[in-house]
């Protein structure tokens, strides 16, 4: 099947072997510039003399171990090796802005160790990213820490983004960078758009969307909570981010590919399917073997109670029999013993006189009589013939008193008897007007099936129609302005009313005629909100009884005509969007399906209000940014538009971007769009590449400065911020 | 990361109020002091124009961005809608929750929901409904 092959199971987070520190041999009292790229999930860091930057997630987490009760500090993978250690993570980012001065700390301590600068203080010059136009105070508390802290000798910060597209358009060496061309950066928090015009950043045409990945994994997160709102296990943002990098692209046109999703077969097979781990209930499932023992067990249990129970019969009959011997060879002593003696004898059995010694014996006898037989037959003994009342037709004044006794009895008895037969009589006629009944329908049936069917069917479609009727009433009557449930209250008032029939009249005339007809009733019935479930029950039963024979008898009707499936039914789109499993797969229920969330999700660059974000998408901003040039400016700038970030990795973004900006160009302009070519690192390679220049020493911002200015003010440069900097040449 | 760490300045007390900020106070911050040099500058050109008779020439060419500037302005292009529930195109508005549907047989299944659970489909849209 082709949609099996969609099936990816949830990859499970490989753990990461700590790197080891470099040797700080090489760069020892060198000077060496130090490049730090500081993103907001990922780490950079690296001498620019090396070609790769080490990386590490940007997250710092104190925690102490149970088992030592050791305080540790873990950075970066370190903090995916221990469960308890990952919520206690912190990242020096709150969103878009430097704000967590603790963890910033620790994370250039990391930076530090890992390149295994042993001396009693940073000896480096530093190059390193801020947020484009980021808050003065980060960059003020950032300063302060990097040159209080570690007596850094001059420090510089850039714009990574800028960078990246330095990286990728490198001047040769001794020519000034001066190329043109709109950045597009997708970050983690925030998506911006930078201008550069002759190699220079122009911040102040600078925009930025408060839309990037961070975001999108979190609006991943929602869309399948919603969906599966009963799902057994948890879905970390971990996953959701492996699933947005993995299943989710950009739509190049998204209204029209969500026309041809509005097909439930092309939503079907535009689907993606994530299994989670699940385990098996091995103890559900029994085989036939075991079930048949268990069935074997089951009828051994029951055969031995019978076996008991049937042995404890014997005995109690066995004990009568024994009495009742006893009791008869007491009696044939009456005859030997003299009256005294026997009197005592009896006195000493517990009997008054020799009635009740009769009377015992008779009981027993009779009940003896009733086991053996019960015994032989197994069954209830039945009078075959209907018994018979002799003294009913005698008249009273033939009888004695202990006559008319027994005539009042047999009169009784003869009554229960006689209604027990006219029941039993009813019982028989309803039975053959049953058999008239089906036979009749038999022969309705084989005369003309169709018509019969029919006519059933007609039944079944009333009776559905009137629980649908019903459903509807009771969906109307909990909206308390419906028409239904308007009618409802009239009919409380008009019952509740008392001047219906003014009182005297009432009595003089007797006037109220309430419940003359039958009909009137149905009031009650109608203003009962809950009383409704006795006739739904038996419009049920009917229902399913009419089903039954249409069943079975007309071929044409199917399970899937039944009450119960049509109401079960749901539309083909919705089970395409998202395909229900039965009970008791458990496979099934933990899988996610994706299909039109693999393209809703980026859809929000371009337009952030769908998860609620009050923004211009990408579109308009790119619109807006490129608005305030002239036409010549403008062909300059889109000939070269550079994207680069993490997101700009998703597929199909570049074709987004050229469909998005084509119709706003007047069509001879020529319009080019590149990733950089390794997205997620060429800043930071920008800016080894730049700290290799001479400019850089220029753009820095020694410690005298700092000292004399304060940590919020830098020097203005090509590639670096614009907010409270001074101009230096 | 329990290697010493000799580069640190064991001299340097930390800045006290480094904690104590949070995110909101940080962008106050930010938005005051962009307001109280838009309000130098607006002097400043005055003053100018009191000298000169005319826009001073010593203003920078182009106005400094900020972190509150560069913020994209809300959108001015009609929304499209969406369905709440599968993504598609919702065409539709469920008077009662406010939800938006594709068709019929969404609307089936939004008929059955919870107010809880039309209150999120509402959240992740970013709607927050009143309370009635």
């Amino acid at each position: 099947m082709a949609e099996q092959l969609h099936i990816t199971r949830i990859h499970l987070p490989t753990l990461q072997t700590p790197p080891t520190p470099a040797s700080y041999d090489k760069h020892r009292g060198q000077g060496t510039p130090l490049i730090i790229d500081n993103g907001s999930t990922t780490l950079r860091f690296g001498f620019c003399t090396s070609a790769t930057p080490r990386c590490q997630p940007n997250t710092v987490s104190k925690y102490k171990e149970r088992r030592t009760n050791k305080p540790l500090l873990l950075f970066g993978h370190g903090v995916d090796t221990e469960s308890g250690a990952k919520s206690q993570a912190k990242t020096p980012w709150e969103g878009d802005v430097l704000l967590n001065f603790d963890a910033l700390e620790n994370a250039l301590d990391y930076a530090f160790i890992q390149l295994g600068i042993d001396a009693s203080s940073v000896e480096h010059p530093v190059l390193m990213t801020e947020r484009l136009c980021s808050p003065l105070h980060s960059r003020g508390l950032t300063s302060e820490l990097i040159f209080e802290q570690y007596s850094v000798p001059s420090l510089a910060y850039c714009v990574d983004s800028v960078m990246s597209f330095y990286h990728n358009n490198l001047p040769p060496s001794s020519v000034p960078f001066s190329s043109d061309g709109l950045v597009v950066s997708f970050n983690s928090a925030s998506t911006s758009v930078v201008p550069i015009m002759q190699g220079k950043g122009l911040m102040s045409h600078a925009k930025r969307i408060p839309w990037g990945a961070n975001q999108a994994t979190d609006y991943l997160l929602k869309l399948i909570q919603l969906k599966y709102p009963t799902f057994p296990t948890r879905v970390t943002n971990t996953q959701s981010t492996w699933m947005l990098q993995n299943f989710c692209e950009f739509a190049i046109d998204y209204p029209t590919l969500l026309r041809t999703l509005k097909d439930p077969l092309r939503l079907r097979a535009s689907e993606r399917i994530i299994q989670f781990p699940f385990m098996v209930n091995a103890a559900e499932e029994k085989t036939e073997e075991e079930l048949a023992r268990i069935a074997e067990r089951k009828r051994e249990q029951g055969r031995m109670l019978q076996e008991i129970a049937a042995k404890s019969r014997m005995e109690k009959l066995l004990q009568k029999e024994n009495d009742l011997q006893y009791m008869l060879n007491l009696r044939e002593r009456r005859d030997e013993e003299t009256k005294k003696e026997w009197e005592n004898t009896l006195q000493e059995e517990g009997f008054e006189n020799d009635g009740e010694l009769d009377s015992a014996i008779k009981k027993l006898e009779s009940d003896l009589k009733k086991a053996r037989k019960k015994e032989a037959d197994g069954g209830e003994p039945e009078d075959p013939e209907p018994p018979s009342f002799p003294l009913i037709d005698v008249p009273d004044a033939d009888l004695d008193e202990d006559g008319l006794r027994e005539k009042r009895k047999q009169r009784l008895m003869k009554a229960g008897y006689d209604a027990r037969e006219r029941a039993k009589r009813e019982k028989e006629r309803e039975r053959e007007e049953r058999e008239a009944e089906e036979r009749r329908e038999e022969e309705e049936r084989d005369r003309d099936l169709t018509g019969w069917a029919g006519k059933l069917r007609k039944e079944q479609e009333a009776i559905m129609n009137k629980i649908k009727e019903r459903n509807r009433r009771r969906a109307a009557l909990t909206d308390r302005k419906s028409a239904a449930a308007q009618a409802r209250m009239k009919s409380i008032a008009n019952l509740a009313a008392d001047d219906r029939v003014p009182k005297k009249r009432r009595k003089a005339t007797g006037e109220d005629m309430f419940g003359a007809d039958d009909a009137d009733w149905a009031i009650y019935r109608k203003i009962n909100t809950a009383a409704a479930s006795s006739d739904e029950e038996e419009d049920l039963v009917t229902l399913q009884a009419v089903e039954q024979k249409l069943l079975q008898y007309d071929p044409s009707f199917t399970a899937e005509h039944t009450h119960a499936s049509l109401s079960a039914q749901r539309s083909a789109l919705l089970s395409a969007f998202r395909p229900q499993y039965e009970d008791g797969d458990i496979e099934g229920k933990t899988r996610l399906h994706l299909n039109v969330e693999r393209w809703r999700v980026c859809e929000a660059w371009f337009s952030p209000s769908m998860a609620g974000i009050d923004s211009a998408g990408l579109g308009e901003v790119l619109q807006g940014a490129l608005s305030r040039f002239s036409d010549q400016e403008k062909s300059r700038l889109v000939k070269n538009v550079f994207v680069t970030g993490g997101p700009s990795q998703f597929s199909g973004l570049l074709d987004r971007m050229y469909a998005a900006l084509r119709p706003i160009l007047p069509p001879e302009m020529p319009l080019e769009i590149v990733r950089a070519a390794d997205p997620m690192t060429d800043a930071w390679k920008g800016m080894a590449d730049f700290a290799k220049t001479d400019e850089f020493n220029r753009v820095s911002v020694t410690k005298e400065e700092y000292e004399e200015w304060g940590g919020e003010r830098i020097k203005r440069w090509w590639g670096g911020n614009w907010n409270s900097s001074v101009l230096v040449d | 990361m329990h290697l010493p760490r000799p580069f640190k300045n064991p001299n340097y007390m930390k800045n006290a109020n480094r904690r104590t900020k949070n995110l909101k106070a940080v962008l106050a911050q930010e938005r005051e002091r962009e307001r109280v040099e838009r309000e130098r500058r607006r002097l400043e050109k005055e003053e100018n124009m009191d000298v000169d008779g005319e826009p001073g020439e010593s203003t920078p060419d182009e106005e400094m961005p900020t972190y509150a500037s560069i913020e994209a302005p809300p959108s001015v292009l009609p929304q499209r809608r969406y369905c709440d529930i599968t993504g598609l195109e919702g065409p539709y508005t469920d008077p009662a929750t406010g939800l938006r549907y594709h068709d019929k047989s969404v609307y089936e299944l939004l008929k059955g929901l919870s107010a809880t659970a039309a209150k999120d489909y509402l959240a992740a849209r970013g709607v927050n409904p009143i309370v009635r």
